[in-house]
């Protein structure tokens, strides 16, 4: 049988979202050892809940509603001492303070959320893929087409369309690429230097970069193509002779 | 979406890849500041209270009361509040909306909690001279109450608060009350769609939100302090989801009694009576919500959603639904539940507050 030990701190004044706060409750009540956690501002309504929840003590009944009360309950004083730590890093975090930055969901909204962005990485079923990888053409990004299944004449549509905006496809069907150091998709992080790399094999890429890499030397770019066979004209294949 | 460019500028072609930070246009010739800051943003609009607050004031007015990544709340001298926020937050009542350009944040600007807040000419200053907020191009914002376009038939704004309803389910965030809709608004969508588990805030909740509508419905208004201070501060954050519930359900009131002749005065008592009640309950800068939103007075997402469930299709309170329920993670659809609610109350012919 274990004996459960609990702990209340109560911050003055350290206002957090709701958000904020729920993320923070979930994920230290997850810890091992941890029986419960509840972080929330000290509203009579709120300072009931945890009393209910058996947090009882003069700290919670002298906060007040513009207080933050953290309430532990752990299997050990260790468990105890880290979990109150993980919760004052967690709302000291940096991402704590942006959780409620907007989360777009459509592309549209996130070149408004995001306008120095000049790149977009789409990963969804291929038949709807070339509607995205259009309007991020048309928002002005190049684009990664992670999708398979996208059929040829969409393919070629898509890559039309970027060459007439001087933009770059990579893809469908793309899953490794480095662009100015980024890693995207299946990607190594390895150092950046003078050799590009195009490559319609992802494994490729990683495999010719990362012994590139342990030989001293760097990447500047590394593009991949997708798997489909190029034709001379292709605009990818003509991008690709520059390099 | 990506910047990938991140890590310097591309060496071998790619060039198009690599886009300049976007410099801010410049602002009017006759706004340049009168005070020199590292942060220089301008008002585009001001909220009615807001502005009365900080009327005719000179020299420190409040000090910084809270920081997001959305907002830098402003407790002023007498207790009261605004809040300089993003535009993507909206006009409000108390709120000075800037031009921080979007994807930046409030928290970056480095302002410090309880740092002072001047007034200066048409300028406030943060933070010593951190930041600097112009206002000499900024609107005043009112909510906008009579809605001029043609009201829809009873019949048709039912059919809104369903589509809303059903939106708010399927799209909603439910980390707060949003559970509670489906529960508590019919909209059909309860047959098919499984019931999703309540939280521990919503189960509190949801037999107090029951008893409350019951005496609002009954008009027993001197019994609504007790069903009240059952709710409001309910919910981990600053402004609690009961607090957000409580907020949307006086707005749709006052805006639905008064664009559908409803008994305006009766819906009054009923709000001063709600947000008297929430007082020191919960958290400043909800208690001041509470009190604009018994006033009729909120954000303009929440008012233009009413104004759509009133004279518009479907679709269109169906977007503005969507648009509604972004804000602010669990606030929207907090709010958006409330508006449901006072919605049902109003188009209830046995209900005290009852438009019909």
């Amino acid at each position: 049988m274990y004996s459960y030990l609990f702990k209340i701190i109560v911050e003055k004044g350290n206002y957090r979202d709701s958000v904020t706060l729920m993320k923070v409750s979930n994920e230290v009540s997850k810890l091992k050892g941890v029986s419960q956690a509840a972080v929330l501002m000290a509203t009579p309504l709120n300072k009931r809940f945890i009393t209910d929840a058996g947090f009882e003590g003069s700290e919670v009944e002298k906060a007040g509603p513009d207080d933050l009360i953290i309430a532990i309950e752990a299997a050990s004083g260790e468990v105890l001492q880290s979990s109150v730590s993980r919760v004052e890093e967690m709302l000291s975090s940096r991402a704590s303070m942006e959780a409620e930055e907007i989360r777009p969901r459509t592309l549209a909204s996130a070149v408004k959320v995001m306008p120095d962005a000049n790149l977009a990485l789409i990963s969804i079923p291929g038949r709807f893929a070339k509607r995205e990888a259009m309007n991020a053409l048309e928002s002005g990004l190049d684009v990664f087409l992670f999708s398979s299944n996208v059929s040829r004449e969409d393919e070629v549509e898509l890559k039309e369309a970027a060459k007439a905006r001087n933009f770059l496809v990579m893809g469908p069907d793309c899953g490794t690429s480095i662009i100015n150091g980024v890693v995207l998709g299946f990607g190594n992080l390895v150092r950046r230097g003078s050799v590009g790399i195009v490559s319609a094999s992802g494994t490729g890429i990683q495999q010719v970069s990362t012994l590139l890499d342990g030989e001293g030397l760097g990447i500047s770019h590394a593009i991949g193509t997708g798997g489909n066979d190029l034709f001379p004209s292709h605009p990818v294949r003509r991008r690709a002779r520059r390099f | 979406m990506i910047n990938v460019n991140d890590f310097g500028n591309g060496e071998l072609g790619l060039s198009h890849l690599v886009t300049e930070q976007k410099v801010r246009s410049p602002t009017r010739g006759d706004s340049r500041p009168s005070t020199v800051a590292p942060h220089h943003l301008n008002a585009t609009s001001i909220g009615s209270a807001a502005a009365n607050r900080i009327r005719g004031k000179r020299g420190v007015i409040g000090r910084v009361h809270s920081i997001f990544s959305g907002a830098i709340d402003v407790t002023l001298l007498g207790g009261s509040m605004i809040s300089i926020v993003r535009e993507e937050v909206g006009s409000g009542p108390i709120n000075i909306v800037t031009d921080l350009p979007r994807g930046r944040s409030m928290a970056e600007l480095g302002v410090k909690k309880n740092a002072e807040v001047l007034r200066k000419d048409g300028e406030i200053l943060i933070g010593g001279k951190a930041v600097l907020v112009s206002m000499r191009h900024s609107r005043l914002y009112r909510t906008e109450k009579d809605f001029p376009t043609k009201l829809r038939s009873v019949s048709e704004i039912r059919a809104n608060v369903a589509v809303v309803a059903r939106t708010a389910t399927r799209r909603g965030h439910h980390q707060g009350l949003g559970t509670l809709i489906p529960l508590l608004v019919p909209s059909g969508i309860e047959k098919t769609k499984r019931p999703v588990d309540l939280n521990s805030f919503s189960r509190l909740a949801l037999p107090r939100v029951r008893s409350l509508l019951s005496e609002i419905r009954e008009g027993r208004i001197s019994e609504l302090g007790t069903e009240v201070q059952n709710l409001a501060g309910l919910g981990p954050g600053l402004t609690p989801s009961s607090d957000d519930m409580l907020s949307g359900l006086m707005v749709s009131l006052a805006l639905i009694a008064h664009n559908l002749k409803g008994d305006a005065e009766n819906v009054r008592r009923v709000n001063r009576k709600i947000a008297l009640s929430a007082r020191k309950r919960t958290t400043k800068l909800s208690e001041e919500y509470l009190s604009q939103a018994a006033r009729g007075e909120t954000n303009e997402h929440f008012q233009e959603l009413i104004k759509k469930m009133l004279t518009a299709p479907p679709n269109e309170a169906k977007s503005s639904a969507e648009l509604v329920l972004k804000v602010g993670e669990t606030s929207g659809t907090d709010t958006v539940l409330g508006i449901l609610l006072g919605f049902q109350l109003s188009l209830d012919e046995k209900s005290a507050v009852g438009v019909v």
